[in-house]
């Protein structure tokens, strides 16, 4: 199952985005690495301050202000390494070949523009569309994502749309120029809970249609159960445990994805198997909080909050190799001599 | 199928009536805006060609300035025909093409009754400005007969009477509409252009391009203008570009600040974000879709401004360093008639009307300008 580098979509390694503040140096995200492959959704989970959205906005080339990726951090996408990219040519990458929506809907489209014409201009200035013809294109687009009376609905402005509508239109938007990869930042925190579902259907069925890869980005695990083929756990900054969703959340190999998968309210498949650990059914928060940025504590950095903390967990551990096609996880238990069971070992 | 085909076919009586009298049709079936304005103004301008022919035909022949008075009749009546007779057909076809974007806007505009007048007369006084060659009645410039005709009070020959020179007064009002509503429309343009820009550039990009913009606005701010202007009036000879030029090139630093400040919110609103996201450049990002969300504060910022302008200039004029006489300006026609204020009230009165009511008019289309741009204040 392990493809060789050159063969995945956009392939991260060592990814680092330091920030420089006033009251110190954030290191949001400190060494991340994953890959995406074509037509693959991969989920990228964890509490708020991880670094979630960071590792996101840096592979757009989209950290700004004192933030910078560190030397020796790689983004490449079909083999072409972003992170040394010119500003133009990171310019023809976005919208184009990896595309964002964002958490919010309803303030991502610019309200002074009719959605046709936000639409247009993206299908303009990527595609070289004349007038006419993109908004031909937008109206075909706002059909293909589920809004009804696209013909009308195309010289609507933001205000006049809901929630919901407002998500369609930006995936309108970010699917325009057919991008190879989306990336997803919490793409449905924003609204109702029969919206969600609904925006996470559309979401799978266009990813199926284009063949498209997607990331993720969110905290909800019933989202990354519901939608993702692979989930990368992220806490303080780092990846803490990679693998297929239903491996990962059958069988948490780190404390911190237990933790995580606990404090949710058990929706009959999410969550780990009972009789396992602490799962008796119980919902648990999480105690303490992530630590501050400015700070990472020395060794694993989940230590202070984590129950089963031991000596040896002074030191940081790394992405320790488990049976399972990608499976990882950063946790001394997890040592293969560690306990463990479940179908990973077939 | 066959409805369409039918509606197609606009109704002969309404074709004829638009080809006679453009914007009729349309106010009988009781739009108001558009017809109104089509009508009159194709009544007006044609009332202007046929009551005097010889001063069209000479001004047609004249200077730049009766030029453009012919030009501005002509423009006139084949905008308001030609008006009338396509929106008879974009009717009958039914739906309007491409994206309605300023649909809406007008409509907002419209409903608004104050700015409805104020857009009204400040149209009227920049047709009355471009048409004063034609209109007025008498030659602003040349005096009349010193002996009879000096300082006589409104009559049915002069409505405004006549000033120390015996020049009728309506004729040097309508000249210097001109004058006054020309310097206050080219420097608060070039101020707005300057300080939208500039003030864009500062907030969007930040860092050391708007601590040094912002300096700069702060250096041109504490300078007296009033002062400015008049020790460049008198190091150069005193002239409308210069003053023009004077004005926008002092006016652009509140409209910068204000800029500025609206783009300091907008820049970190999401949708800037999700723009950069889809690969827009920074020039496109500030241009298309930054600006676009701070203009309601600018357009408002400019119709004030205009008035400022408008009275900032006819202060210059009657400190005697701005428009040089016989040219009439507002100002000048105040302060000429101050010393007779008593004996001849119309010389300053008229004038100073006229700076009132051109500077509350553009006071309220800059508000109905705000509320209308701003699509949340729609319904």
């Amino acid at each position: 199952m392990t493809a060789g580098p050159e063969s995945h979509l956009l392939e991260v390694t060592d990814l680092r985005t330091w920030f420089d503040t006033e009251r110190g140096l954030v290191r949001a995200v400190d060494g991340v690495s994953f890959h995406v492959d074509s037509s693959e959704t991969l989920g990228i989970v964890g509490e708020s301050g991880c670094g979630k959205t960071v590792t996101s906005l840096s592979m757009l080339g989209l950290v700004g202000g004192k933030g910078r990726i560190v030397e020796g951090s790689s983004i490449r996408l079909r083999g072409e390494e972003l992170v040394s990219a010119s500003p133009e040519r990171m310019r023809s990458v976005r919208g184009n070949e990896i595309s964002m929506i964002f958490q919010e809907p309803a303030a991502s489209l610019n309200p002074v523009f009719s959605v046709g014409e936000q639409i247009a201009e993206v299908l303009a200035l990527h595609r070289g569309m004349d007038r006419a013809a993109a908004r031909a294109e937008a109206v075909r687009r706002l059909e293909e994502v589920g809004i009804a009376d696209p013909g009308m609905r195309v010289d609507d402005y933001p205000h006049q749309l809901s929630g919901g509508m407002s998500q369609r239109v930006m995936i309108a938007m970010a699917l325009a120029c057919e991008p190879a990869l989306l990336v997803a930042d919490e793409p449905t925190t924003a609204l109702d809970m029969t919206v969600q579902a609904q925006i996470l259907q559309l979401l799978r069925a266009l990813k199926a249609k284009r063949e498209m890869a997607m990331i993720l980005i969110t905290h909800d695990l019933a989202v990354v159960a519901e939608i993702c083929d692979r989930v990368a756990v992220m806490y303080a900054g780092r990846i803490v445990e990679t693998g297929a969703v239903s491996a990962v959340f059958r069988h948490p190999a780190h404390p911190y994805t237990r933790a995580l998968l606990e404090a949710l309210p058990s929706g009959g498949n999410v969550g780990p198997s009972d009789g396992e650990g602490l799962g008796d059914g119980r919902l648990r928060a999480i105690p303490g909080t992530v630590p501050e940025p400015t700070a990472w504590p020395d060794g694993c950095r989940f230590r202070p909050r984590c129950p089963l903390a031991f000596a040896t967990c002074v030191h940081e551990p790394e992405l320790i190799p488990l049976p399972g096609a990608g499976r990882t996880a950063r946790c001394w238990l997890a040592q293969p001599w560690g306990d463990f069971e479940g179908e990973g070992l077939a | 199928m066959a409805d369409e085909t039918i509606g197609r076919r606009t109704p002969i009586l309404e074709r004829l009536l638009s080809a006679v009298a453009p914007g009729l049709p349309q106010l009988l079936a009781g739009r108001w805006g558009g017809g109104l304005a089509a009508l009159s103004v194709w009544v007006w301008f044609l009332w202007l060609v046929l009551t005097r022919p010889g001063r069209v035909v000479a001004a047609s022949a004249g200077t730049g300035e009766q030029r453009i008075a012919v030009a501005t009749v002509v423009a006139g009546l084949v905008v308001a025909w030609a008006w009338s007779w396509r929106d008879l057909q974009a009717r009958a076809a039914g739906a309007s093409a491409g994206f309605g974007g300023w649909r809406a806007t007008l409509d907002s505009f419209s409903r608004n009754r104050s700015a409805r007048l104020g857009l009204l007369v400040v149209l009227l006084l920049g047709l009355v400005a471009l048409v004063a060659p034609l209109l007025a009645p008498f030659d602003p410039l040349r005096p009349g007969e010193l002996l009879t005709e000096r300082m006589v009070g409104p009559s049915a020959v002069h409505l405004m009477g006549t000033d120390q020179s015996a020049r009728d007064v309506l004729s040097r009002l309508l000249y210097g509409a001109r004058i006054s509503l020309g310097i206050g429309v080219l420097a608060v343009g070039i101020a707005v252009t300057l300080g939208t820009l500039l003030g864009a550039v500062a907030g969007y990009v930040g860092g050391w391009v708007d601590v040094a913009t912002m300096r700069l606005v702060d250096m041109v701010i504490a300078f007296p203008r009033l002062v400015l202007l008049i020790t460049v009036v008198a190091l150069f000879q005193s002239s409308v570009v210069l003053i023009v030029v004077v004005l926008g090139l002092t006016l652009w630093p509140s409209t910068a600040r204000i800029v500025r400040a609206e783009v300091l919110g907008v820049r970190e609103r999401e949708f800037v974000q999700a723009a950069r996201a889809l690969g827009y450049s920074r020039r496109r990002i500030i241009l298309r879709h930054v600006v676009p969300n701070v203009l309601a504060p600018v357009i408002v910022a400019a119709t004030l401004g205009i008035g400022d302008t408008i009275v900032l200039e006819a202060g210059l004029s009657f400190l005697g360093q701005g428009i040089q006489p016989p040219t009439p300006s507002w100002g000048t026609m105040v302060a000429d008639g101050r010393n007779n204020l008593l004996g001849a009230w119309w010389l300053s009165t008229f004038p100073g009307f006229a700076i009132v009511i051109t500077v509350l008019s553009f006071n309220l289309v800059g508000d109905g300008l705000r509320d209308a741009l701003d699509p949340r204040h729609r319904p």
